[in-house]
């Protein structure tokens, strides 16, 4: 199976600190890879290195490089990568907008002005996000009328609306109940069918449920990364063992 | 390679004219923006250096001003910096403590609900256009005072100090307040906690946490007075002369110039001149801005 | 004993406090009263006549109004794209802190230098002559500090989140502050717009020197030609007619008009202000 993304000697520094040390690492395509640590050991600073949103931070240096289908992203607009790489964020964050056109957001970023081919999209994404059956009657209400779970899964609609090849999701049910939680972690074993899925998870149980590949971080190194089932039941390294059996927590 | 994907991804539009022309236009406004201090210093200069070269510059010290006199013109700019000194200290003398006190009043003692539904008052009394405080000051102030001072017309210092201190308070208590309401509530309950009222609590422990503020804003205020033009020209009866005390009237730096810029020749000596008193205006404005931004940066420091 | 002197103090500032509250509305009370049944719809649509002792104020509220209108048009589009340039693009260095405080500075500014200036620069410099166009252009410069810094400030409140978001779509910076940052900014910029709006309309010093006249009575939209304006108007009537006792009544009805259109306006602003943008 191709390598969808692949980090190669990857340094992060925030002016003087830095955050992440030599990780390489490589993403297969259409699995769903689960990033755990403890807090602070840079998990979701990786995660942002992949469709270059740390660039927005002034004091951010990157050294390695990062491939996206064998490109290397640094060589390509950053526009264009946003696009094959979406992103879901920890706290549901829809636009003050509709139902619809938070979807639809994306894809008139691209020019697509037909209305037809915009509902058609629109469908298909809510669909895929398992939201469409509960708003198919009100699109065109304020996405903030829905609950945390609903606009979680809203974003994510938002987010495969334009087709990426890649989703990164950076804790995507931490804000949400236990409920929404488990509906948001059915969507990523359907999701994973047609998009290469990269989570940032606190929860371990989480990562254990729902993903292919797992990589364990730690104070900025990547400590150990192998299949889920290797690193839960017979991790290689001595520290990932403590994690997983709940040491560091 | 997923085709479809590689087209819709890839081939559609990326609007990055109107990013481009977007961040241009907003660094060359900001760049404008910023130039036009130095422009206004500079074509303020201009003029007033000429004035160093036409006037000797002994000639302005003198308490004489008479730039059409018959035998000669005398340049004596004294006048005009003593009465904007005698309007702008009055001013304060006034408004300091008036502000003080209606500041801790605010923060202190009032509820949250009802000082936002007063708070706008004191934007609106800032907002009161200077020509309608100039015709306060000229149609009930000045009668008031010569009323009770019994002089023959109000048109005085006092009158354009007063008037002033009305424009500048609203600046000095909202500063003043917030800055009371800054104050962790830890130091003030543990002045009242040893026994203090309300009232010692707030003049004793908490003055010294608002000392910065309370200097930015009399900094902040004697800029805003001496620099403040209309109210004060319809108040103090404009005789270019050194008040000898509060109840005579006199002529500020602000008021010379609006008066008599508009009958001046351009290019002439007196020209000149008037704008060589607005230089002075000015770096005096400048210098007390400078003062204060100096002093809050450095509370910001401490802070820190 | 204490409880006594501490009520005293609590009256005495309480007394400090409430009375710029009660000056504001004496203000508007002592004019209309002085304005002795003077004010009425005529009023406002009649020109002065017979040497300004008697008609309306129709000329200079129109060259008020329209003088503001030119200031808006030159001074919004320049304040506001400067402030997002110091909200969005300004990299934290030694060159913008330098910009900042120019701008900083130039709120320090006496009216009347900015009279100066505008007669100097715009007047003669560039030409322009005593005119509507030179007195808006020196107020426009006047009011660039305010526009830029509350325009920056609402930006600044923008949420984090929405930004990313639309950025982690693909949007760049002019999408982002098209689709998110302005809706969330827009109250705060429209504030701004009315604080210079309302100093527009009320202020003389900058416009003496530049443009205004006493007695203009065709009105017109042409702004290479000098105007009459509201202040002035009232400035001249108070301390230079010859009448004074007569025309007093007419320019306490027009200080009446100036006052409650500029503290209307100061309401709006103060609205605004306040107003947390969260679904528009």
């Amino acid at each position: 199976m191709a390598l969808k993304i692949e980090a190669r000697d990857v340094s992060v520094y925030f002016g003087n600190a830095q955050i992440l040390h030599n990780v390489n690492l490589g993403i297969e395509e259409k699995t769903v890879t689960a990033i755990i640590g403890p807090s602070g050991c840079g998990k979701t600073t990786f995660l942002r290195t992949l469709n270059r949103l740390n660039d927005l931070s002034p004091d951010f240096r990157m050294e390695g490089e990062i491939l996206l289908g064998g490109e290397n992203i640094y060589q390509m607009d950053p526009i264009i990568l946003r696009r094959r790489v979406g992103m879901v964020f920890q706290k549901p964050n829809p636009f003050p907008m509709s139902i619809f056109d938070n979807v639809a957001y994306g894809l008139r970023l691209q020019g697509i002005k037909d209305k037809r081919l915009l509902q058609e999209k629109v469908k298909t994404a809510l669909i895929a996000a398992g939201l469409w059956e509960e708003v198919q009657n009100r699109l065109s209400s304020n996405a903030f009328d829905l609950s945390g779970g609903q606009q979680q899964r809203l974003c994510i609609a938002r987010a495969i609306a334009v087709d990426p090849e890649v989703l990164l999701m950076d804790e995507p049910t931490s804000a949400l109940d236990p409920a929404a939680t488990s509906r948001v972690e059915e969507l990523i074993l359907e999701l994973k069918k047609n998009y290469t899925i990269v989570l940032v998870t606190h929860n371990m149980y989480q990562a254990a449920r729902v993903s292919d590949f797992t990589a364990f971080f730690l104070s900025g190194y990547l400590v150990e990364f192998n299949k889920t089932d290797i690193i839960f039941t017979n991790p290689k390294d001595e520290r990932t063992q403590r994690y997983v059996t709940g040491k560091f927590g | 390679m997923d085709l479809r994907r590689e087209l819709s991804v890839r081939h559609y539009s990326t609007n990055s004219r109107a990013e481009k022309v977007f961040r241009f236009a907003s660094t060359a406004a900001a760049v404008l923006a910023s130039f036009t201090v130095a422009l206004i210093i500079f074509f303020m200069c201009m003029p007033a250096l000429k004035a160093l070269s036409q006037v000797p510059l002994s000639a302005f010290f003198s308490t004489t001003w008479n730039p059409r006199g018959y035998s000669g013109s005398s340049w004596g700019i004294l006048p005009f910096i003593a009465g904007s000194l005698w309007t702008t200290v009055i001013a304060l003398v006034i408004s300091v403590p008036l502000s003080f006190l209606a500041a801790v009043f605010s923060s202190q003692f009032m509820s949250k609900a009802l000082r936002s539904a007063t708070d706008v008052f004191f934007s609106l009394l800032a907002g009161i256009p200077s020509v309608i405080m100039g015709f306060l000051a000229l149609t009930a102030i000045a009668p008031l005072i010569a009323k009770v001072f019994h002089l023959s017309s109000g048109l005085t210092m006092l009158n354009g100090g007063i008037t002033l201190a009305i424009m500048v308070l609203p600046t000095m208590v909202s500063v003043l307040s917030d800055a009371f309401q800054n104050i962790p509530e830890i130091y003030k309950e543990g002045a009242l906690a040893l026994g203090a009222s309300k009232w010692q609590a707030a003049i004793g422990v908490l003055f010294q946490f608002v000392k910065p503020a309370f200097i930015s804003s009399v900094l902040l205020s004697f800029g805003r007075a001496i620099g403040e033009t209309m109210a004060v020209i319809m108040a103090v009866g404009n005789v270019a002369m050194i008040p000898k005390s509060p109840l005579q009237p006199g002529e500020t730096m602000t008021g010379v110039l609006a008066i008599e810029m508009p009958e001046t020749v351009a290019g002439s000596t007196h020209y000149n001149v008037l704008f060589l008193i607005g230089l002075i205006l000015l770096l005096i404005a400048l210098l007390v801005n400078y003062l204060s931004g100096l002093i809050t940066s450095k509370v910001r420091v401490k802070i820190q | 004993m204490r409880k006594t002197s501490d009520s005293a103090w609590v009256v005495v500032s309480g007394v400090a406090y409430f009375s710029a509250v009660i000056f504001v509305i004496w203000v508007a009370v002592h004019l209309y009263i002085l304005s002795e049944g003077k004010l009425s719809l005529e009023f406002l649509f009649t020109n002065p006549t017979n040497g300004m002792t008697a008609g309306g104020v129709f000329a200079p509220l129109f060259g008020s109004l329209y003088l503001a209108l030119w200031v808006l048009v030159i001074s919004t589009p320049l304040g506001v794209l400067a402030g997002v340039y110091f909200a969005e693009f300004a990299p934290d260095n030694t060159l913008t802190r330098l910009l900042r405080s120019s701008i900083r500075t130039l709120s320090g500014v006496p009216a009347i230098v900015f009279g100066l200036f505008g007669l100097a620069f715009f007047v003669r410099l560039m030409n322009l002559r005593l005119s509507l166009l030179s007195s808006a252009l020196t107020l426009s410069v006047m009011n660039l500090p305010v526009i830029i810094t509350t325009t920056e400030e609402a930006l600044r409140l923008v949420p984090n989140a929405q930004k990313e978001a639309a950025i982690a779509l693909g949007a760049n910076a002019w999408e982002v502050w098209r689709d998110v940052s302005f809706k969330y900014a827009s109250g705060g910029m429209l504030s701004g717009l009315f604080l210079a709006l309302s100093r527009a309309l009320g202020e003389t010093a900058p416009i003496l020197l530049t443009g205004v006249v006493f007695y203009q009575p065709t009105v017109t939209l042409d702004p290479t030609k000098s105007f009459m304006a509201l202040p002035y108007h009232i400035f001249i009537l108070a301390t230079q007619h010859s009448k004074f006792a007569e025309v007093l009544p007419i320019a306490a009805a027009s200080g009446f008009i100036l006052l409650i259109i500029v503290l209307l306006i100061r309401i709006l602003a103060y609205i605004y202000s306040r107003r947390i943008q969260r679904w528009l």
